[in-house]
């Protein structure tokens, strides 16, 4: 079967979707979209049934391993201390995240000037901030203006609440004359854009049924959707094909009932994550690039980074009913995000305040971590446990290096035969030295909040949901894959707008930053769509 | 037996108002789940280490003994062990009844929600006075 579309974006996720819509608003492209997953009804989603937490070690887990849906293809990520974290299917990672949002700082995009590390960034915080603006109204941001940590926003939704717990910590922050705001989240906290207001129940990392978590499937692909972009759902592109001139003219896939298709574009849009990205443009072998598609410097696939991610546990005396709330948003410190002098490492890091467990995670690493007995002592123990803990996780900046690397798996392939990815990641001594100073600090918060520390480790296994880096931008063809616009430098048509293109990693959360740059890049495809394609 | 594996791992507690784990419905949590042969396999290690230490069946010891073969049983087969612990774990704190006398706030269905008290962002007022700490420089 062969199609034929103006443009085709693969990859629904948080890029993906805000790549659909900024192009849809240009009515005379038809736009099609490739989904290799599913799509989720927010109404089967396992928060609303109280065995929920039982859903994250099933079909909801975050790794793709445990998961094995069918969307989901083998990562072998043996030689890594960091498993990758992902969701296969539409709306992608988001419909699994914990909408986090804050954004990169200034310095983020300048660390060869400012530290003489890596690379900078072809572009600058100030060149994406009309799309930090855009994409923030989009997604619905709750938090502050005003942070100290950040030139100024123009607006944002109410904060998540700070809860009891929040506000003990809060208090030992201003004793330490340190910085702390309010979380910045892709959280609705009023009505917004449609969709109802967060009802504090906490699990948003296995999908909220309540659509107050701005995942991208509630966000853009509505309104992308309405625009006229076709989703092709459960449809897996395996190959981007290459016309005579060089240049991208369409992919092929196999659609939904297992049949081997064509679709022609006139411009492709990548958008698989830092993982699913190389993977694909690995496995687009051709005469003009026999090591995969943009592959001519061996840079894909390169310069994995992932965010090494330590965590603190403490334990108040006091019930704070720190389970409630939004789990991953509270508050979050960025007192140690810039370089100082007197660090024995470069750049820095970002805390997250984490609310509580609940109950069924509360037992299982309350009996791990020796908090928790069984027997007769068990409801006495997990009383003083369940909602009286807080965690800090210390999200480390990780600078790109060439051995941090995806390769093509041969040896386990998907359930189309197409192969799945090895992971090959190590972690710097700069990133050691980070985690380690923000254990030590988060020990020090914890103490002043009057908590007893329960657990301290680094880095965290199963925290690899910030996939960047393995296409990166850059002014030289041969230091990098893509351009400041996510156009590929050796194929016109063949643009890369996820975080694979990240030069660093900055110390937050990445989706922010991802879908400004989608909308940085998508703006300048609208404006030279002609330069682009050519006369019609 | 099961019962009495299940209550050795999560007793009830009287002053507490929590009932022993034995009182969820562990059946329709091993069917729903499929955990049929860990649970069997689980059972018939604790027979064996109940006959050899003690000669008698598991559900004929005292709680301390008990408590003694559970944790020889973890001795002799770590992962067997932590995963039925996980799992009367899961089965036990995914129970309506267990989650309402926990006071969890609002378990599903919902659609009430947890409220949480309004905060007064005066608590910012101490990171606001220190001023700006993000870098800047000039871009030219």
């Amino acid at each position: 079967m062969s199609d034929a579309a103006d443009v085709i974006i693969i990859g629904s996720g948080a890029s993906g979707a805000a790549a659909a819509w900024s192009l849809s608003r240009d009515n005379s492209l038809r736009i099609v979209c490739f989904e290799q997953g599913s799509i989720s009804d927010p109404s089967d989603y396992p928060t609303k049934y109280t065995d929920w937490e039982l859903a994250r070690s099933g079909s909801f887990s975050f790794d793709p391993n445990i998961r094995q849906n069918s969307a989901d293809y083998p990562i072998d990520d043996s030689k890594s201390p960091i498993s990758i974290a992902n969701f296969n299917g539409f709306g992608g990672s988001t419909i699994l995240y914990s909408a986090h949002f804050p954004r990169f700082h200034p310095s983020d995009f300048r660390v060869k000037t400012l530290d003489d590390v890596a690379e900078d960034w072809p572009l600058s915080y100030y060149e994406l901030n009309p799309y930090f603006d855009e994409n923030e109204k989009m997604m619905g941001v709750s938090g502050l203006v005003g942070d100290t940590a950040y030139p100024e926003y123009n607006s944002l939704l109410p904060p998540v609440p700070l809860g009891n717990m929040g506000k003990e910590l809060a208090k030992a922050f201003n004793k330490k004359n340190w910085h702390w705001w309010p979380s910045y989240a892709a959280i609705n906290t009023d009505k917004h854009n449609n969709r109802a207001s967060c009802i504090n129940l906490g699990p948003c990392n296995i999908g909220c049924s309540q659509g107050a978590k701005g995942s991208v499937d509630v966000t853009y692909w509505p309104l992308a959707r309405l625009n006229g972009v076709e989703v092709y759902i459960e449809s897996r592109v395996h190959e981007i094909t290459l016309d005579s001139k060089g240049l991208v003219d369409g992919v092929l896939y196999m659609d939904i009932n297992g049949n081997e298709c064509q679709c022609k574009a006139k411009i492709v849009i990548v958008a698989c994550s830092g993982i699913g990205t190389p993977r694909l443009l690995l496995h687009s072998k051709s005469s003009a690039f026999p090591d995969g598609l943009l592959n001519d410097n061996g840079l894909v696939g390169k310069n994995l980074m992932l965010h090494p991610l330590a965590y603190v546990e403490g334990i108040f005396e006091k019930d704070l009913q720190s389970s409630l709330g939004p789990h991953g948003c509270c508050i979050l410190s960025q007192e140690f995000y810039e370089t100082r002098v007197e660090h024995d490492f470069l750049r820095g890091y970002t805390m997250q305040i984490l609310r509580g467990a609940p109950p069924i995670e509360t037992a299982i690493s309350g009996y791990f971590m020796r908090q928790l007995s069984i027997g007769k002592k068990h409801h006495e123990q997990f009383e003083k446990l369940f909602n009286h803990t807080a965690g800090i996780a210390i999200i480390s900046e990780d600078l790109p290096e060439l051995y941090n690397r995806v390769e093509l798996d041969y040896d386990n392939k998907d359930f189309f035969g197409m192969p799945g990815v090895k992971v090959f990641y190590e972690m710097s001594d700069n990133s050691k030295n980070i985690l380690k100073h923000g254990m030590k600090m988060s020990k020090e918060i914890f103490s002043e909040a009057g908590a007893k520390v329960t657990a301290s480790f680094a880095p965290v296994k199963q925290t690899g949901w910030h996939l960047m880096g393995t296409a990166r931008m850059g002014t030289s063809p041969q230091t990098s894959v893509v351009n400041k616009y996510g156009q590929a430098h050796q194929v016109k048509n063949l643009f890369i707008v996820d975080s694979s293109v990240f030069v660093t990693s900055g110390a937050a959360n990445p989706v922010a930053t991802a879908q400004a740059v989608t909308l940085f890049s998508c703006n300048y495809i609208r404006e030279n769509i002609s330069n682009i394609i050519g006369p019609s | 037996m099961i019962k009495t594996v299940l209550d050795t791992f999560i007793p009830g507690d009287n002053k507490l108002g929590m009932p022993p784990a034995s009182a969820v419905d562990f059946n329709v949590y091993k069917s729903k789940h499929g955990i049929q042969q860990t649970v069997i396999g689980f059972l018939s290690v604790l027979t064996k280490i109940s006959k050899e230490k003690f000669s008698k069946d598991f559900k004929k010891l005292n709680e301390t003994q008990r408590i003694s073969v559970l944790a020889a049983s973890k001795l002799e087969d770590i992962r067997l062990f932590s995963t039925f612990l996980e799992h009367c774990f899961r089965a036990y704190y995914s129970d309506k009844r267990v989650l309402s006398i926990l006071k969890v706030g609002s378990s599903p269905p919902f659609p009430e929600g947890n409220v949480l008290e309004e905060d007064d962002w005066t608590i910012l007022i101490p990171v606001y006075e220190r001023g700006s700490i993000y870098r800047e420089f000039d871009e030219d």
